[in-house]
């Protein structure tokens, strides 16, 4: 590393400042840095399309292996930045060099360290692994702030830079030819949504990808300019070119020596030429001390309470805290019974929704069938049990026998309807026809019950609404079973 | 059947197998093929919609074999005139005779595709003879052949340069069929039954049976016509249709043809299946073709992507079925 070859302006900078800086640099050299990236990423990509993998797989690889795409970036700007070009051949030469080492680190553990891109050059350039890399990174740690916040503002801009493109594609294809929305692109995506998705991915992550790396390796170079004083060192060595060709005073060189002495580098070669004697370096250094720039002294004053301190447990002392005070107390006890209330409330509404969707809810049939519900009325009709005879079949069977037959059908029906209701749960709407509440019933599945309810609903159809009168015997077969199906129970 | 006058039970049995023997052509659309099939019985007119390539003109052609009538296609587009649907005179030289050269319209069974891309006049030129059962040449009247069924199509994707139908047009259509995409199964039995030994994309209904002549579809009218509808049925009917004109989400409702066209297409499902009275679950299931088109939702229930048969649905969930 010869510090005199630096291309960029050194000088102490602050985190955010070596952001820019890095984006400085991206921006100067983005085709260079681009076409990089590609001939990185292409190539896994096309591996991708030719393996048989599911789309989603190829996507998640793709992504996973950004930290294989980005070291040829930086190796190529860290040769740039000390002005040395390196052509596209000769960094694709030292891949194996530059990649391979750590690489299963970086792809494993590694890869989701919010600081990648500021932790790369010292595994990177410096080729530092262990402890030694440990020790560099807690070193270094300072930036490591701004580089996770880095990672964190490139993953916002490259999804909104894929989802920007997707959208100009999408934008831009005639409506009759466009196969695809934005909901079946999301949630139900086809194979070539999927594949555009991946495309627009591919070259959102080629276009953040200069910027990233290239502005954590300009926070990796402030940090180490800052530890390291490049600047300073920098500064020396041409002041040092400068007095080269002019008589140099031991004043200037001791001067020098001390200030390396304090960012502790090493000294110029010039300066370790000087040979003096322990005595004369210490006067002089005794002069330089005594010189305003160190013995620089300031007043400073300030204000400090010295008394004593006031006892902490104030209590209200007149009658207006107090009774605000109980008020206060009146208050929040009113709030937490409240409060309580409720939440009783809402857990009773809950055990009530509970016990009235148990069907919905996957309840047990059985359990249900012996429950007794609340008296509803169902479908405009009173289905309440209290509003049944005791015996609903034996009632209608009366009625049958006294020539009451429409009667005694439609009092059979409604008492079918109140017993699928109350006993079996069944969920019967208010704009049900006979049709739906019988095809409703079919997911009882309780042997005999469909065949016996499509009959009587016939039946209860054809007396209803064709005033076909059936036969008695029908009729008296229909009551007997249904004292079978429905009969052992109370009816109200 | 209920009285003396009905055609004999053997000829109302092949009536009754027309939709499976339509299904056997046509593939995968059991609901468009018994939809049809309920408007020819009940003498009405059908609006299908759904993208082309669906066999559309399959299912006329299929229906038009099995009843052996006389089959039209007319292909609407924005420069056809009324004449080229009705006829014109033409001046004979050979008999030196004014001559009537009747147009498509003169058939049993028409298919009228894509009808929004003519202008209104060539569409009411249609839609008199619909309702007319006549068309009037040059100021001469001739009645059409029943039966009469239309069957227009619209395509719901390409709605550039169309006209789109009046809501007062569209009332003149029982019904309002959607024609959707088959399922995997049957798309895949479709297309091998249709190209095994195939030459060209003519399209085959040599497998359909005939049935019936036209001349007896008629009488099957006349038959479904007078299948009994007890009071409650029709108040329930009644009730449905004001009900929709209120409801809430419905801008415009439908009118009292709306509960007429109810009533003939319930009396059709009744017809088919097999009973000679009407439930309330033929009025159920005839609703939403029969109403889809005569109700027009609110802007904002539009906007927010909901159609007519969501809200129709909701209608007939909530509205109380008739309990005698």
């Amino acid at each position: 590393m010869d510090l005199d070859r630096i291309a960029i302006k050194l000088r102490p900078r602050e985190s955010w400042e070596g952001i820019d800086l890095g984006f400085t640099m991206a921006r100067q050299w983005f085709i260079k840095l681009w076409l990089i990236w590609l001939c990185s990423a292409l190539p896994v990509m096309l591996l991708l399309v030719v393996l048989p993998l599911p789309l989603w797989l190829a996507g998640l690889i793709l992504w996973w292996l950004k930290p294989v795409y980005e070291p040829p970036l930086l190796y190529w700007m860290s040769r740039r930045v000390f002005s040395e070009t390196i052509s596209l051949r000769g960094v694709f030469s030292d891949w194996r060099r530059i990649v391979l080492p750590q690489l299963i680190a970086m792809l494993s553990w590694r890869r989701f360290t919010p600081a990648r891109s500021f932790f790369m050059p010292v595994v990177v350039l410096e080729g530092l692994r262990g402890e030694r890399r440990k020790k560099r990174i807690n070193v270094l740690a300072k930036n490591s702030g701004a580089a996770s916040w880095l990672t964190v503002v490139g993953i916002h801009f490259e999804v909104i830079l894929q989802f920007g493109l997707l959208g100009l594609i999408l934008a831009l294809i005639p409506e009759d030819l466009l196969w695809t929305d934005w909901q079946s692109y999301l949630f139900d995506p086809d194979p070539v949504s999927e594949w555009l998705h991946h495309l627009t991915a591919l070259a959102a992550m080629s276009l953040i990808a200069p910027f990233y790396v290239a502005a954590g390796f300009a926070l990796y170079l402030t940090r180490r300019s800052q530890l390291e004083a490049w600047d300073l060192e920098l500064g020396l060595r041409r002041m040092a070119q400068r007095h080269e060709t002019r008589p140099v005073t031991m004043r200037n060189i001791l001067l020098a020596c001390i200030a390396l002495m304090f960012i502790g580098v090493s000294l110029p070669e010039t300066a370790q030429a000087v040979e003096m004697s322990h005595q004369e370096a210490k006067s002089l250094i005794q002069e330089v001390l005594s010189e305003d720039a160190f013995g620089e002294e300031k007043t400073v004053s300030y204000w400090e309470y010295v008394g004593e301190e006031e006892s902490q447990s104030e209590e209200p002392d007149s009658a207006f805290f107090r009774w605000l005070a109980s008020i206060a107390e009146s208050i929040a006890f009113l709030g937490e019974l409240l409060l309580w209330i409720v939440v009783m409330a809402l857990l009773f509404y809950l055990l009530h929704w509970y016990f009235n969707n148990r069907s919905t809810l996957g309840g047990s049939v059985v359990e249900l069938r012996d429950r007794r519900a609340t008296p509803t009325i169902v479908a405009g009709l009173d289905l309440r049990p209290e509003t049944m005879p005791d015996n609903p079949s034996v009632k209608a069977l009366e009625m049958i026998d006294q020539g009451r037959c429409r009667e005694g059908v439609a009092l059979l029906y409604r008492a079918t309807l109140s017993r699928l209701v109350h006993y079996y749960a069944l969920p019967i709407k208010a704009g049900d026809t006979e049709g739906q509440c019988l095809d409703r019933s079919r997911t009882l599945q309780i042997p005999g019950l469909f065949d016996y309810l499509s009959e009587l609903t016939a039946i209860w159809q054809k007396l209803a609404y064709a005033q076909h009168q059936p036969q008695k015997n029908q009729l008296v077969d229909l009551c007997h079973a249904w004292i079978e199906h429905f009969g052992g129970r109370d009816a109200g | 059947m209920h009285d003396k006058t009905s055609p004999p039970q053997d000829r109302l049995d092949r009536a009754r197998q027309l939709e499976s023997e339509i299904a056997r052509a046509v593939i995968g659309q059991q609901q468009v093929v018994h939809e049809v099939v309920l408007a020819l019985f009940a003498a009405g007119h059908v609006l299908v919609e759904g993208v082309p390539g669906l066999g559309k003109t399959l299912l006329v052609r299929s229906l038009s074999a099995a009843i052996q009538g006389e089959f039209s296609r007319i292909q609407f587009t924005p420069d056809l005139m009324p004449s080229d649907i009705s006829g014109h005179i033409m001046f004979d030289m050979k008999s030196e005779n004014f001559r009537v050269r009747k147009g498509p319209v003169f058939c049993n069974l028409l298919l009228a595709d894509e009808i929004n891309r003519s202008p209104a006049k060539t569409q009411s030129a249609l839609l008199e003879a619909m309702q007319e059962q006549q068309v009037t040449i040059e100021g001469r009247t001739f009645p059409l052949t029943a039966p009469f069924l239309v069957l227009a199509t619209q395509n719901p994707i390409e709605q550039e340069g169309t006209y789109p139908l009046p809501q007062a047009q569209l009332d003149r259509f029982l019904l309002k069929v959607f024609i959707d995409y088959p399922a995997e199964d049957d798309e895949q039995q479709m297309v091998k039954q249709i190209t095994d030994g195939r030459v060209g994309d003519q399209l085959d209904t040599s497998t359909i049976r005939p049935l019936m002549s036209a001349e007896e579809i008629p009488q099957i009218q006349n038959h479904v016509a007078s299948l009994k509808v007890d009071d409650e049925i029709i108040n329930y009917a009644v009730r449905l249709i004001r009900a929709a004109r209120d409801w809430n989400g419905i801008e415009a409702g439908p009118g009292p043809r709306g509960t007429i066209s109810l009533l003939r297409a319930a009396r059709a499902e009744a017809f088919l299946g097999e009973r000679d009275f009407v439930t309330p679950d033929d009025i159920k299931r005839a609703a939403l073709p029969v109403l889809r088109h005569r109700v027009r939702l609110t802007t904002d229930l539009e906007i927010e992507g909901y159609r007519p048969e969501d809200v129709l649905k909701d209608l007939l969930d909530n509205l109380p079925a008739p309990r005698k």
